[in-house]
């Protein structure tokens, strides 16, 4: 989060009484201020990047719209692109990495989608400049999105502009996106920052580690980092919605996903449609014969890798999502794996999703390794140093970095983790959406649970900084 | 549907407030007694406080207790280790809010401390000292005015301090079960004075010099004055004597001008060492820092004089309003008499200590395995000081006495196992086979009987007899020995016995 939860939530409380008392026609512009304000706030090195960025999208998009028939739209478009794309691989990949401003790699995928989509007539070009400003500085997805669309978004806050007094405050939708918040906290207070202290002991010193610790190390990082992304969308889509914005629920039990394919549409939702989108259809998707559908979907699997980060290890992880894809669809095309997942019986449900889990957990060494090299050291430690033993030494299991009560803890929260994936997987809904039909006194005393563990439990106070996310760093 | 949302939200709200309560009080530091017991205020043991010493250590070393023992003044200290000097303000107005005091005692050695001026060190110092203070308007006082004294970054510190909780929630790996049962809640200033002494030569120098104190430390001296006067409590500033270097008894000093010009009395024993009769080689502790055991009855006698003579306070021994008093009193000779078990290492002598004090304690005899074996005057010799006990010793098995009258005896039971509450704690015993089958096992430890005081099995011998002496009163377990019949007739063993590892 841009700011720490002691400040951002009373500071919500406060915006959504102002919202609530102002003139409707301001609600807009007053949530464009509080969204630079927090911005500003955030510590970021250079601020003139998100206005500027904004600004420039806001233009291009009237241009575009009276122009996208013309050639000198296709110009635009083209160079708008290249501007936009090139500003973010600058600060990515050259000497101004140390300025990039918190949350480029989010508002400028925001910018292009918003653009693309007004060129290829898939949405009007906004006239008021507040909507598309906002669309693009809205806090809530500000530092690691969800990436969303200004299509699903700007209507959404002419809505809010419009909308009467009692509907703002609407008791239900107020509890239920707080109930959202509220999850969000627990997994990435309890959970993800829990295991933030193995990953961190297990993959910093890995060389001193064998097969089982840098297994337990890799599955961890699988955990936390789902837990701390995961939180982190939820935390976003649940103050969004405190406002009356929907925005997109960015995961759906991506761990109990049968095959990687699956895995993707079920984790980060808002990246891989937006790769899916504006990469992969536009480098011509399925359209062109079996070959460039391999070409374009291990093109956009390294896109997505370069968009993560700068090192090979990220082209890496990158590279082996393409090829875990295109090997499934080879063996779903002569056959060997089931079209419809849904046919499975339980069991293979089962394997099949703890097989995808091993696969993606295995990249994501790649991913968490400081470096490539760090990477395949990792891995040639896993296979051929044996420490098997340390499973009934108990001394060496509570030293990797969670003690008997740190665990203790851990494991308690973990079913509900599990339960809540399996059951809001089954019939997609959100936690709050399931919760909603366990009935009222259900709904209470599971929150309050959630809600006191995670207050009581959680990993934050002096020397931690909870709302750091993992994804703040793309 | 909204209706029904609402009061769902109510109802949340509510048990959130409740649960919450309760885990504030949980979490929260009680403290020690070298440390400022808020806690027992908020419970109601400070009720009646004629005088609260507050301050650094130096004021919690002082004998509080003898001011009550001797001249009937009921002194409640919340003076804690370094206490910082606007914690100390913090600490008093929080005292004031359940509690109104004739006289307050400060206790100044920290007023003008300079580290004051260092916010890294003084903050984290402040933090664990804040901790005791409840969630309240004065809390809030407090955590902005440490914001604003020590320069503290708002979003991140300032925003911790401010809502407390992030703080404290981590207490929850350090719970123990003082945290939900206080025990000796009315113990009102420190267990264990200092009895060492200096071992070098030293020398108490003093100065007629002026040294400018911190700003902090002048500013909560001036609202401290200020506060006692808006309140109508009389102010007495003290300090303790030690071998300070020269710049701090300048700075002590000018703490007596401010005192001076704003008509408080200021007690600076540096100056009358000769009135009082205080040695600094003899009542100095080692630390060369506080007032040893000694000192501190100096100081505290003329404390008590001096506060009986000009104030409204004292003589209330006796009183049934002060019972908090001697309870401490109490609990305070009851500490001495642990110590005196402590230090009985023979069984013949501790047990000659702990018969003479049969009638104030819960005494449980445990005869496990083959106690009878060896010299039979050993086990029976004990038991014999306690009363006609010689059945116990034929049939084995449990007894309880409860101050001096048999509770529970096993009897003819080969297997038992028997619970009594106390006023806070629950005492079980047990056996799971009959003594000669356990003892036929050849058994390494003692793990067929057991003597449990709040999940803990106070059974230390495999072949002879378990004695464990709990205190109901103060809910204190003031020792627990096994003597074994096997290893030695003269020694007591204060550690769990095993035979495995005896001689390692």
């Amino acid at each position: 989060m841009l700011v720490p939860y002691a400040v951002l939530y009373p500071l919500i409380i406060a915006v959504l009484i102002l919202i609530f008392v102002m003139p409707s026609g301001f609600r807009s512009p007053f949530l464009l201020l509080v969204s630079l304000g927090i911005y500003c706030c955030s510590g970021t090195k250079v601020l003139f990047v998100l206005p500027l960025v904004a600004i420039f999208t806001y233009l291009i998009s009237r241009v575009l719209d009276r122009k996208r028939a013309d050639t000198s739209g296709k110009i635009i478009f083209g160079i708008s692109i290249i501007i936009l794309v090139g500003m973010l691989l600058s600060f990515k990949f050259t000497g101004l990495k140390g300025f990039a401003p918190i949350g480029i790699s989010f508002f400028v995928l925001e910018a292009v989608s918003y653009l693309t989509d007004i060129y290829r007539g898939k949405t009007e070009a906004e006239k008021n400049p507040i909507y598309v400003l906002l669309y693009l500085c809205f806090f809530p997805t500000l530092t690691s999105g969800p990436i969303e669309r200004g299509g699903n978004l700007i209507p959404q806050f002419k809505k809010l502009d419009k909308m009467g007094r009692s509907e703002l405050f609407d008791p239900g939708r107020i509890c239920d996106y707080a109930i959202v918040i509220i999850y969000g906290m627990f997994v990435k207070l309890v959970i993800a920052d829990r295991l933030l202290k193995v990953t961190d002991l297990i993959f910093s010193e890995y060389y001193r580690f064998g097969t089982v610790a840098l297994i337990i190390g890799a599955a961890s990082f699988g955990f936390q980092l789902y837990c701390d992304f995961m939180g982190y969308s939820h935390i976003a889509l649940g103050i969004a919605g405190l406002f009356g914005i929907e925005i997109i629920n960015n995961f759906k039990a991506p761990y109990l996903s049968v095959s990687v394919s699956e895995f993707w549409r079920k984790w980060h939702i808002s990246l891989s449609s937006w790769l899916r989108d504006y990469v992969y259809i536009s480098l011509g998707g399925n359209r062109k014969g079996k070959i460039r559908k391999c070409l374009n979907l291990l093109l956009t699997f390294i896109v997505s890798g370069i968009w993560h980060g700068n090192g090979i290890s990220f082209l890496i992880w990158g590279g082996l999502h393409g090829i875990y894809v295109i090997v499934e669809n080879l063996l779903r095309d002569h056959g060997l794996l089931k079209k419809n997942s849904n046919e499975l019986p339980f069991g293979s449900r089962f394997l099949r999703a703890a097989s995808t889990f091993i696969l993606v957990d295995f990249a994501w060494i790649f991913f968490r390794a400081d470096t490539a090299t760090a990477a395949f050291l990792y891995i040639k430690q896993m296979f051929t140093v044996p420490d098997f033993w340390i499973l009934s030494d108990m001394d060496k299991l509570f030293s990797l970095g969670l003690d008997m009560q740190e665990l203790v803890i851990l494991m308690l929260a973990l079913p509900i983790l599990f339960g809540m994936d399996y059951v809001t997987a089954k019939r997609d809904l959100r936690v709050d959406q399931w919760l909603n039909e366990q009935g009222r006194a259900f709904r209470v005393v599971f929150t309050l649970a959630i809600l006191f563990y995670a207050m009581v439990f959680g990993v934050y106070g002096d020397a931690v900084d909870p709302s750091a996310f993992y994804y703040m760093s793309f | 549907m909204k209706r029904k949302r609402l009061l769902e939200l109510i109802a949340f709200l509510l048990i959130f407030a409740v649960i919450s309560t309760g885990l504030l009080n949980a979490l929260t530091v009680k403290g020690t007694p070298g440390e400022p017991r808020l806690y027992s205020v908020y419970e109601g043991y400070a009720k009646n406080t004629e005088v609260l010493f507050a301050g650094s250590s130096h004021a919690g070393q002082l004998l509080g207790r003898n001011l009550w023992e001797d001249y009937g003044i009921a002194a409640y200290t919340i003076a804690g280790n370094s206490q910082p000097v606007d914690i100390m303000y913090f600490t008093i107005k929080e005292f004031l809010k359940y509690q109104k005091p004739k006289v307050i005692m400060v206790e100044t050695a920290f007023i003008p401390d300079d580290s004051i001026s260092e916010p890294d060190t003084e903050y984290a110092g402040s933090t664990i000292n804040d901790s005791p203070v409840r969630f309240s308007l004065n809390y809030l006082d407090l955590a902005l005015s440490q914001i604003r004294d020590f320069k503290l970054p708002v979003k991140t510190e300032g925003a911790q301090l401010v809502l407390k909780w992030p703080l404290e929630h981590e207490r929850y790996k350090d719970l123990s079960k003082d945290d939900f049962i206080i025990s000796m809640p009315y113990v009102n200033t420190d267990l264990e004075p200092l009895y060492s002494t200096p071992d070098e030569e030293i020398s108490i120098v003093t100065t007629d010099r002026r040294e400018k104190l911190s700003d902090v430390g002048e500013k909560y001296l001036n609202k401290l004055i200020k506060l006692c006067k808006k309140e109508k409590i009389q102010l007495v500033l003290f300090h303790t004597p030690y071998p300070a270097p020269e710049i701090s008894m300048a700075q002590q000093n000018t703490v007596g001008d401010i005192a001076k010009e704003n008509g408080v009395p200021f007690l600076d024993f540096d100056y009358m060492l000769d009135e009082i009769g205080f040695d600094p080689q003899t009542d100095q502790s080692r630390d060369l820092n506080h007032c040893n055991y000694y000192g501190a009855e100096k100081i505290t006698n003329y404390i008590g004089q001096y506060l009986l003579e000009s104030y409204d306070v004292g003589n209330h021994r006796g009183d049934p309003a002060y019972e908090n008093w001697d309870k401490d009193l109490l609990a305070y000779s009851k500490h001495f008499l642990k110590q005196s078990f402590d230090l009985s290492n023979d069984i013949s002598e501790w047990s000659n200590v702990v018969a003479g004090n049969v009638e104030d304690f819960v005494i449980v005899f445990t005869l496990s395995g083959n106690y009878k074996a060896g010299d039979e005057a050993l086990i029976k010799g004990i038991l014999d000081k306690f009363g006609d006990y010689d059945e116990f010793y034929e049939k084995g098995g449990t007894l309880i006495l409860d101050h001096g009258k048999v509770l529970y005896n096993s009897g003819d039971e080969t297997v038992y196992a028997f619970t009594h509450k106390f006023e806070n704690a629950g005492l079980s015993v047990n056996r799971h086979k009959g003594n000669d089958e356990f003892a036929d096992s050849a058994p390494t430890e003692n793990d067929n009987d057991g003597i449990y005081l709040w999940g803990d099995n106070y059974i230390k011998a495999v072949n002879g007899l378990n004695v464990m002496v709990y205190d109901d009163e103060l809910d204190d377990v003031t020792d627990a020995v096994g003597i074994d019949v096997y290893l030695s007739n003269t020694e007591l063993f204060r550690d769990k016995i095993n035979y495995d590892t005896l001689g390692e």
